[in-house]
């Protein structure tokens, strides 16, 4: 079956359940996976995950183009996380390399079938600034164009290139130590 | 320990992302032929952008996605054009009570004071309290109707 994004969305603002399942399906892993790169906590990622569809859902009717459902969708996300961001600072792991919290550990491994290697990853993307994470975590997802990533993170396409490479540059630098277990 | 020769590692990554100019580009890409450590450095980033293009998954979270919109539907009633109008109407009726209730209980409360007024209140505090209770009772009923508006019209 081909999947007709446009068809898709014109049926779910109609109320079809089938629609909208499919368009879940079809985008859940890259909101989860922005989620999650955001915060870093599976149970919260999961939450902000299903919220966003939902809140899509909701004002499908103020989507003038259903083209752009993607880049709004993203939005929405990236929304929900930010707030979530705001609300609970305290809790977030940005501190989890001195202290590494076992729980969480767990969860990491857990949700990415258990590597110790993205357990660092995490921890070290965790240390970026959210827009920092955002942009990596959209331009590493496959199929977003510059244009498309500019929009969601909020900064101007020029400026997508040189952010990209300072945030990746930093997250190189949160890694040093970890050199041979990233490459073990 | 890196070669003086070697390229920062901001160039190298840099030029993983393509940013880098031809002539750049060129001379980093040689210099990664016949040098070890930044092939090691690379090897590191290659590690680190095989992480990070990893996709997670949520596992099934479409029936919950529906069954919680079902629910946000069954409480909140669909919006459309009638929503507004019937708010503003609503506002309008809610003046207009409030305006003929005031002056119903100015009359009441006039006709009280004028029989039941004991001798020691003079003109002006009968004056006062009847003002403030106006103003107490025009705000309670503002309330109450606004409350009993949002329950049937969504804003
Ligand atoms: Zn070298």
């Amino acid at each position: 079956m081909v999947f007709d994004l446009v068809e898709l969305v014109n049926k779910s603002k109609n109320g079809d359940e089938d629609a909208m399942a499919a368009i879940v399906t079809n985008f859940k892993q890259l909101i989860f996976t922005i989620a999650y790169r955001l915060i870093g906590d599976y149970d919260m990622s999961m939450d902000i995950c299903q919220e966003t569809f939902i809140k899509a859902f909701q004002n499908l009717d103020k989507l003038k183009n259903p083209e752009k459902f993607k880049t709004w969708l993203c939005s929405i996300a990236r929304n929900l996380a930010y707030d979530r961001l705001r609300e609970a600072t305290k809790i977030l792991p940005t501190n989890s390399e001195q202290n590494p919290n076992p729980q969480e550990l767990h969860m990491v491994e857990d949700v990415v079938t258990g590597s110790r290697k993205r357990v660092i990853i995490q921890n070290a993307l965790n240390k970026l600034e959210p827009r920092d994470r955002l942009l990596l975590t959209l331009y590493y997802y496959q199929n977003f164009s510059i244009k498309e990533i500019a929009e969601i993170v909020g900064i101007t396409p020029e400026n997508v290139k040189v952010s990209l490479s300072r945030a990746r540059i930093k997250l190189r630098k949160e890694l040093q130590g970890y050199e041979e277990e990233l490459l073990s | 320990m890196k070669k003086n020769s070697c390229p920062e590692i901001d160039k190298l990554i840099a030029n993983r992302l393509n940013l880098l100019a031809d002539n750049e580009r060129r001379s980093v890409e040689n210099h990664l032929l016949d040098c070890p450590q930044c092939q090691k450095l690379m090897a590191i980033e290659s590690e680190i952008d095989k992480e990070l293009s990893l996709n997670f998954d949520p596992r099934n979270i479409e029936e919950m996605v529906l069954i919680r919109l079902r629910l946000i539907r069954e409480f909140k009633p669909r919006q459309s054009w009638i929503s507004p109008v019937l708010a503003i109407l609503n506002s309008i009726l809610i003046m207009v009570i409030v305006f003929f209730a005031g002056i119903l209980l100015t009359e009441i409360w006039m006709k009280v004071v004028q029989y039941m007024t004991p001798a020691f209140l003079t003109g002006k505090s009968v004056t006062l309290i009847s003002l403030m209770s106006i103003i107490f009772l025009s705000i309670s009923i503002l309330f109450g109707f606004r409350k009993i508006g949002l329950k049937y019209i969504n804003f």
